[in-house]
């Protein structure tokens, strides 16, 4: 009879985004908790017979005992076996988030593979090899003992990591928490489950990683999943099933302006989903006109309420005050003497006050707008 | 603007009058002041600036006093090139009418036509004044009496500064640079204060930021602490497995139960052994006693049988002391018969001795001269016999040394003739009674030996012939005791002596001669030691005294006397020697008398000790009798024996059984399991300790509460970096705004200096006027390039700078296409002389270019002006 379970990881429950403040910043935190209750909920409607959570459930392990219990509520839709693996952010230290749990009293179906021990709660059609993480960064592969861990015949071996894959993954320069890339064969695992890289990735034969189920960041990698895996037998195929359960896409917008605002507001509104549910890095860079730049802080504005949250990096914007923006100043004698200086120092590569001074023509220029409405 | 003709009726004091002729330059209008002056200047400010239908106080100033009549003014101005016509009349049926070559204007119309063509703003209800509402003329046009104040600018300040902006430019920014330089300030100070430092938002935030890092920084601390402790709680989980792993103590609990056992092992083999010394001390004190019985036993009877012996003594001892008291007391008796004896026999003695020396004592006298004649004689006999033993020495030949020398020769011959006879054979005889030997024919004595060295031939009588070979070396010995005995006999011979014994004899002879002369020499010497002549001379000296004495009565016999003498001593001797036996008897007798009572005393108590003796014996006896005691004795001295060689087994075995080792051991387990306890306990105590620590840090969410803060400083950072951009942005704006502004009213006011330099050059060189940049006032004056205040300078100095300053600015106006007349009115009234015709000089140069109207009551001064004059009356 087949195997059938959900593969996630990196939870980082208590990641606090406090970068992005007041209350979007505490929806982000616990929409993760809901997150949980969907994959929960997932579990229970695909009727799977475990839930693999392959490290980095918490974001750290001094996070509040609210967010643990608030955790453990969320995991009560699914009633099966839900097998917690201790990761680099949660590990199994001799305090650890795990033995506060254990201590606030966990449910029998809550499993927590803190030891290198084989979990084997299938009868036998599965077992679960886990390699916790029992420092932060462990400096020797934690999977090796895969490789001689016995298991009922017929069984489903299925290992339990969390790091990365020696020599796979891009932007990875430390060697702490490697797993080897061929352990999935050399231990003969139907599927090896793997937790730290936040993208979901088929890295090796038969070893994924599941991603992020909730993103949490402006990376372009593909976050906001789990994997419904099904295992036929020990010799079969798996066969991996994405499952979107994130709510929340984090996206991150580069635009380069010449002149003009309008290739940034058009990549906002080319942004196809609901802006409520989008986390909105947007770059820009270039140089605009004061009169654009005016044009554009209105627009940002505007799109600041419509987005969940929307963090516009105008440090690349340079302005460029136009002919235009200084006839549209209107100013004779001293004032057009003092905006003639501030040019030449804002354009002054060499002046240390040049940002100063570029920010002092816009704000002159907005003086002069406002002074001409109103 | 050029004024041509001025006619007024009605106004004031004036009745009628009109001013005509004035041409473009310099025109002097003469008339004291009564003649209205004055009057023609405030009738020429009316009919331009004030409305034709003004009222109130201005209107009735313009009446003469007390009357009621229609105030009318005509004046007649080219402007712009155009020559106008203007007619008001006020107070009663006002009217006003303006005309020019292309068009004509009445009414109000004129009001609003004045105002555009002469640039002044009028009043909206009353009067006119100078200062608020007829523009550059209240500044051009001055009254009486005011020369010397302040210009007045007021509203002509639009009028210059327009000027003043066609000439250099758009310098001060107008409405829109005020409006921009005051938002710059704003936006300035919301962020800064005064006195440059930050405040407002900015400030907020920067202090958000502070307290943010504080709390970051103490976040940080006590998740850091937090991090250790769970370290240390890790470390301690650690320690405790290890402990359960090796089951430490359990270990140190069985090696402790082990270490007890044994220890009690040793404690009962030690009890044991301390137990057998017990014994042993008890048993060897039991043998001391008995031995001590015993030898108390014998000790008393050793005391008792002493006293028998002591009180036997002592009896026998007083048995002979009774013996020796009487002996003594006979002795004592008969010494005292014989000491009366004895003194009857001294008293004679005495008597027969007197008599007897007498007669001695010329025997005496005789007596010694026949022994100092016999001692003469033996001396002088005696000194001849030692002549003739001299001479009996002297004939003996023989001396020691020769007597030696035949003695070594004779002795040379005794060893050879025994070495020969060694050699030889010796034969000794027994014959049968009778039987004769001869040897080699010569007899020979049977009993004595025969030494043969040579053959011989011994004939035994009854037997036979018996032949002799003594041998080997016989011969050769015998001959050398021939030798020997030939040196010796020639010696003897030498000496005329039969043999050494005869030597030695002549030897003897001559030594007792030479002993003999020795003793009659010592004999003479005795008898007369001091010579014999000393000798012959004390005889033939006792003769002498012989002679003296001469024969007395009785013949002295000396024997008597002697007899006599000894009789006394005798006698005299017995008395002492029975008076001393006398007294040696009785102290005797006393003594053994003491001695025998003390002896007696003695053996009572004797008799008494020895009786208490027996009885304590015999009581000691009857109670343990001798053998028991013995036998108790002995009994002790085996249990001894059985008590040392347990004690010796019982040493061996706690020897055995190491009891330092055993102790140690005991020490160190004890000491292994209480440290091992302790450990465990500390380490439990520790771990419980750091969990519930752990657990408090817990609940608070040390690490999600310094994201959280370390994520909000991030962002706030930022903030503050954008407000920091802001804040430098604003002062540098404003700065730059202010100092442009600043060096624009210099520019500014750079055409005014250019136009008052040349007039002030002709009143007095290196001189300049300072005005402010803003209400075109004088500030001052500066010469020789130090400035004074205006209201510093002398009444004349002001009114001349104003006066210069007012043609300049008017210079400027004219400039500007803004052409106005100048009117001085009474102006230079405080101005001396010298400085007078120097004025002329500026205004004529002033007129060159500007109509110049300069009204006054002193015709005198002006005349010389050479400009048109126009008397009033
Ligand atoms: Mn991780």
């Amino acid at each position: 009879m087949a195997f059938r379970f959900i593969h996630t990881a990196d939870w980082q429950i208590g990641k606090p985004f406090a970068h992005v403040a007041g209350d979007p910043g505490a929806e982000l935190r616990s929409q993760r908790i809901r997150t949980v209750q969907r994959i929960a909920e997932l579990a229970a409607e695909a009727q799977v017979d475990a839930v693999l959570v392959a490290g980095d459930a918490f974001d750290s392990n001094e996070v509040a005992d609210r967010t643990i219990f608030r955790t453990v509520e969320a995991l009560k839709p699914f009633g099966g076996t839900w097998v917690f693996l201790p990761g680099n952010h949660d590990a199994a230290l001799a305090h650890s988030v795990w033995t506060r749990a254990r201590a606030m009293g966990l449910p029998d179906n809550i499993v927590i593979a803190d030891r290198p021990e084989p979990v084997d709660r299938w009868n036998g059609r599965a077992t679960v090899l886990p390699a916790p993480l029992r420092r932060r960064r462990e400096v020797m592969d934690q999977t090796d003992w895969f490789d001689e861990a016995p298991s009922p015949e017929g069984s489903c071996r299925v290992g339990l990591a969390h790091g990365s894959v020696a020599g796979r993954l891009p932007d990875r320069g430390d060697s702490s928490n490697e797993i080897r890339d061929d352990r999935a064969e050399r231990a003969r695992l139907c599927y090896l489950a793997l937790g730290d890289w936040h993208g979901a990735l088929r890295i090796a034969p038969r070893t994924w990683y599941a991603g992020a189920p909730e993103p949490d960041r402006h990376k372009a990698n593909d976050s906001g999943h789990v994997h419904l895996v099904t295992l036929d037998g020990p010799g079969a195929p798996e066969r991996v099933e994405m499952r979107a359960v994130g709510h929340f896409a984090w996206v991150r917008l580069e635009v380069e302006l010449l002149g003009t605002c309008d290739k940034a507001i058009q990549a906002l509104e080319a942004l196809g989903r609901d802006p409520r549910a989008c986390v909105v890095s947007l770059v820009l860079k270039g140089s605009v006109s004061l009169s654009e730049r005016d044009r554009l802080e209105r627009a940002l504005a505007l799109w600041e309420a419509r987005l969940h949250h929307l963090d516009a990096d105008l440090g690349g914007l340079v302005d460029d005050p136009s002919a235009d923006d200084l006839d549209a100043l209107d100013t004779a004698g001293f004032v057009r003497l003092a905006v003639e200086r501030l040019r030449a120092r804002a354009q002054d590569p060499a002046d240390p006050e040049a940002a100063a001074a570029r920010m002092a023509l816009r704000m002159i220029y907005l003086d002069h707008l406002r002074g001409a409405e109103g | 603007m050029r004024l041509r003709r001025i006619e007024v009726r009605d106004f004031r004091k004036l009745q009628h009058l009109v001013v005509e002729g004035l041409g473009d330059g310099l025109n002097v209008v003469v008339g004291d002041n009564e003649a209205g002056k004055s009057t023609l200047l405030a009738a020429l400010r009316a009919v331009l600036f004030e409305r034709h239908r003004v009222g109130g106080r201005a209107a009735q100033g313009m009446l003469p006093f007390g009357q009621s009549v229609r105030p009318e003014i005509r004046l007649d101005f080219d402007l712009g090139g155009e020559a106008w016509r203007l007619r008001k009349a006020f107070v009663q049926k006002p009217e006003a009418e303006l005309e020019s070559p292309r068009g004509r204007w009445s009414g109000d119309e004129v009001e609003e036509k004045l105002a555009e063509l002469l640039g002044f703003t009028p009043p909206g209800a009353g009067g006119s004044k100078p200062g608020e509402h007829q523009g550059a003329y209240g500044l051009l046009w001055v009254q009486q009496g005011t020369a010397h104040e302040a210009l007045g600018v007021g509203a002509g300040r639009e009028g210059i500064a327009a000027a003043l902006e066609t000439e250099v430019g758009q310098v001060l920014g107008g409405e829109r640079g005020r409006a921009l330089l005051t938002a710059a300030e704003r936006r300035r100070a919301d962020h800064w204060t005064k006195l440059d430092k930050p405040r407002g938002p900015w400030k907020e935030l920067r202090e958000e930021v502070e307290e943010l890092e504080a709390r970051q920084a103490d976040l940080r601390r006590r998740w850091e602490a937090h991090d250790g402790k769970v370290s240390d709680l890790a470390a301690r989980q650690e320690a405790l497995a290890r402990h359960e792993r090796e089951d430490s103590l359990g270990q140190a609990q069985r090696d402790l139960a082990a270490a007890r056992v044994a220890e009690g092992q040793a404690a009962r083999l030690e009890q044991g052994l301390r137990e057998a010394e017990g014994r042993r001390k008890l048993a060897a004190a039991a043998r001391d006693a008995a031995e001590g019985r015993r030898a108390a036993r014998a000790a008393l009877v050793g005391r008792r049988d002493a006293a028998a012996r002591a009180l036997a003594s002592a009896q026998e001892e007083a048995g002979a002391l009774r013996g020796v008291l009487e002996a003594h007391d006979a002795a004592a008796r008969g010494a005292a018969g014989r000491l009366a004896e004895a003194r009857g026999a001294r008293d004679r003695a005495t008597e027969r001795l007197a008599a007897g020396e007498r007669a001695l004592r010329r025997q005496e006298a005789r007596e010694a001269l026949g022994r100092l004649e016999a001692q003469l004689r033996g001396a002088e006999e005696a000194e001849r016999r030692r002549r003739v033993a001299l001479a009996g020495a002297a004939a003996v030949a023989i001396t020691a040394a020769a007597l030696k020398e035949v003695e070594a020769l004779a002795q040379a011959r005794d060893r050879t003739l025994a070495r020969s006879q060694a050699a030889s054979v010796r034969i000794d005889f027994a014959p049968d009674d009778g039987r004769a030997v001869t040897v080699d024919g010569r007899a020979q004595d049977a009993g004595a030996p025969v030494w043969l060295a040579a053959d011989a031939e011994i004939m035994l009588e009854g037997f036979g012939r018996l032949r002799v070979r003594p041998g080997g070396g016989a011969g050769d010995l015998a001959r050398e005791a021939e030798d020997a005995g030939r040196a010796l006999a020639e010696r003897l011979a030498a000496l005329g002596v039969a043999d050494p014994a005869e030597a030695r004899a002549a030897l003897q002879r001559r030594l007792a001669c030479e002993g003999e002369a020795e003793a009659q020499a010592r004999l003479v010497e005795a008898l007369a030691p001091q010579g014999i002549e000393a000798l012959q001379a004390a005889v033939a000296a006792q003769r002498s005294v012989l002679d003296e004495v001469g024969d007395g009565i009785g013949e002295a016999d000396a024997a008597v006397v002697e007899a006599a003498r000894a009789d006394l001593h005798a006698a005299m001797g017995t008395v002492a020697g029975v008076e001393a036996e006398a007294k040696a008897a009785e102290a005797a007798r006393v003594a053994a008398d003491r001695d025998l009572a003390t002896l007696e005393g003695r053996t009572a108590g004797l008799a008494r000790e020895h009786e208490a003796l027996g009885a304590e014996l015999a009581e000691a006896r009857a109670a343990v009798p001798d053998e028991a005691l013995e036998a108790a004795l002995g009994q002790a001295g085996a249990e001894l024996l059985a008590a040392e060689a347990a004690e010796g087994a019982a040493r061996a075995a706690l020897e055995a059984s190491d009891p330092e080792v055993v102790r140690l051991e005991m020490k160190r387990a004890e000491r292994a399991e209480q440290a091992i306890r302790a450990d465990i306990d500390r380490l439990g105590r520790e771990k419980r300790d750091l969990e519930v620590e752990l657990g408090a840090l817990g609940r608070e969410g040390v690490g999600e509460q310094l994201a959280e803060v370390e994520g909000l400083l991030e962002l706030r950072r930022r903030q503050l970096g954008l407000r920091g951009q802001e804040a430098a942005a604003s002062k540098l704006l404003h700065e730059a705004l202010v100092a442009a502004q600043s060096e624009s009213k210099d520019r500014w006011l750079g055409p005014v200096r250019e136009k008052v330099r040349p007039y002030l050059r002709l009143l007095q060189p290196d001189t300049d006027v300072v005005l402010n940049e803003t209400t075109l006032e004088i500030e001052g004056f500066r010469r020789d390039g130090r400035e004074e205040a205006f209201h510093d300078l002398s009444i004349g100095a002001r009114e001349q700078v104003a006066v210069v300053t007012r043609l300049a600015l008017a210079d400027i106006l004219r400039g500007a296409g803004r052409s106005a007349a100048v009117i001085l009115d009474d102006a230079l009234v405080n101005t001396d002389e010298a400085r007078l015709s120097r004025m002329h000089l500026v205004l004529h140069r002033a007129a060159e270019n500007l109509q110049v109207l300069v009204l006054t009551c002193r015709e005198r001064d002006f005349r010389q002006l050479g400009a048109p004059l126009v008397r009033i009356r």
